[in-house]
């Protein structure tokens, strides 16, 4: 077997003089093997269906209805 | 698994959803279908396989705040593959779909970090193939054998080892029970450290580093894994990763890993990537190598090509093409040739 293992020396030592570089932000890096952030073809923009519980109705009486908003339990559909 | 299965594992994240006041579920998932030819030398055959880069597979999430600071919540994700495109092969022509556990976990995220409880990746899952080339989705780096894995090299009417026995990489534990701990991040470097067990306890430990700069952005990762065995020595794996891309589009990659399953026995994979991404497209080429695998004295070795078009936020297309070689002594095995075109869609 050839020791590649030096490889993994490089990997470091280029991060470590990358830490010296200047003007650098975190990344916010997704894996590709993870489903995709972003819109989905049915879900929309937000790319989730989702449920919101807001107060679930406990204390309904201070909820504001609206379409989007049962003031029975106080739960948001979004889609 | 029956569907009152199914139910017990879901109703628990309504539960936590109903314990806060302000709390939410969301559901998403993606369907990742694909076509694929082999040919090993002998035959060539066509499979209609899942992508098992990016599986099909579905996930329920609920989050809540349980403080103005600590966010609680539940994730649970299960994958439904048909024909993985990492098994099919000639003597395995048809793989039905089974709903399979991916991740099924608690977690808190606050000041102090973020800490995981139940099934889910160990702390060094996934740092060989931090990549930036945007073809992961056809190609995850360091993992050809997820496209063909199953074919197996044949001499004549002789047939050996597959290709995921023989050119794959080492990427630690993957998923499992376990207890994780994350911090959050220093800058751009986040440390992650994981004890769990399968068979036997597992400790995992990882460094990642991700960083924008005016010239592009950099990726590198680090881990170290280790699994007792009982009456045998541990498994222990060493590996990372480490992409760049420029603002021009040109990209590249190198992975590593390695593993030592006892005191004579070494196993390493590396793996070079170049790439261009441009707009909604994006391509590759890979080098690969796997030594010892399989066997002691195995050489295998790949090269990719590999292209993805993104014309809109949730669809994904995709092709490839790669070359698998196997060196065995005393053999003269036939190189396989795969090629595979399909999308991913979210949903």
């Amino acid at each position: 077997m050839k020791n590649r293992a030096w490889l993994l020396w490089v990997v470091l030592a280029f991060g470590f003089l990358m830490t010296g570089c200047a003007h650098q932000r975190p990344l916010v890096y997704h894996d590709d093997n993870q489903i995709p952030q972003g819109s989905g073809l049915l879900s929309g923009k937000d790319g989730t269906f989702s449920l919101q519980f807001n107060h679930l109705g406990l204390d309904g009486a201070n909820n504001s209805p609206s379409d989007e908003t049962n003031p029975n339990n106080g739960t948001k559909f979004s889609f | 698994m029956n569907k009152k299965y199914i139910i017990g594992l879901v109703a628990p994240l309504f539960c936590i959803s109903a314990l806060s006041q302000a709390a939410e579920v969301a559901i998403s998932g993606q369907i990742n279908r694909a076509v694929m030819t082999a040919d090993d030398g002998e035959k060539t055959e066509t499979y209609f396989v899942d992508n098992t880069n990016s599986s099909t597979r579905f996930r329920f999430s609920a989050t809540g705040q349980i403080t103005d600071t600590i966010l609680a919540g539940a994730l649970l994700e299960m994958e439904f593959e048909s024909n993985p495109s990492s098994s099919i092969s000639r003597t395995n022509l048809q793989i039905s779909s089974e709903l399979q556990e991916r991740k099924a976990e608690i977690f808190f995220k606050g000041p102090f970090g973020e800490v995981y409880l139940g099934q889910g990746d160990g702390a060094a899952n996934g740092i060989t193939h931090k990549d930036l080339s945007g073809t992961g989705v056809v190609a995850l780096l360091g993992h050809a054998h997820l496209i063909g894995g199953g074919t197996q090299f044949v001499e004549g009417n002789q047939t050996g080892s597959t290709v995921s026995q023989t050119i794959a990489n080492f990427d630690f534990e993957s998923r499992y029970d376990r207890i994780n701990y994350q911090t959050n991040q220093f800058g751009p470097l986040t440390l992650a450290a994981t004890i769990g067990r399968k068979d036997d306890m597992i400790y995992e430990g990882s460094a990642l580093y991700a960083s924008e700069f005016s010239f592009g952005k950099f990726i590198t990762g680090i881990g170290y894994s280790t699994e007792e065995v009982t009456a045998a020595d541990s498994n222990d794996t060493i590996g990372g990763s480490a992409s760049v891309l420029l603002n021009n589009g040109l990209n590249a990659a190198l992975s590593y890993s390695r593993l030592e399953a006892d005191a004579d026995y070494k196993s390493e994979n590396t793996t070079f990537r170049l790439g261009y991404k441009a707009g909604r497209h994006a391509s590759s080429i890979d080098y690969g190598m796997t030594d010892d695998r399989a066997q002691k004295g195995d050489e295998g070795t790949y090269i990719g090509l590999n292209y993805v078009f993104k014309p809109v936020g949730w669809a994904e297309l995709y092709a490839t093409g790669r070359v698998f070689g196997l060196d065995r002594e005393n053999t003269n095995f036939d190189d396989i040739t795969v090629i595979a075109m399909g999308s991913r869609i979210k949903f």
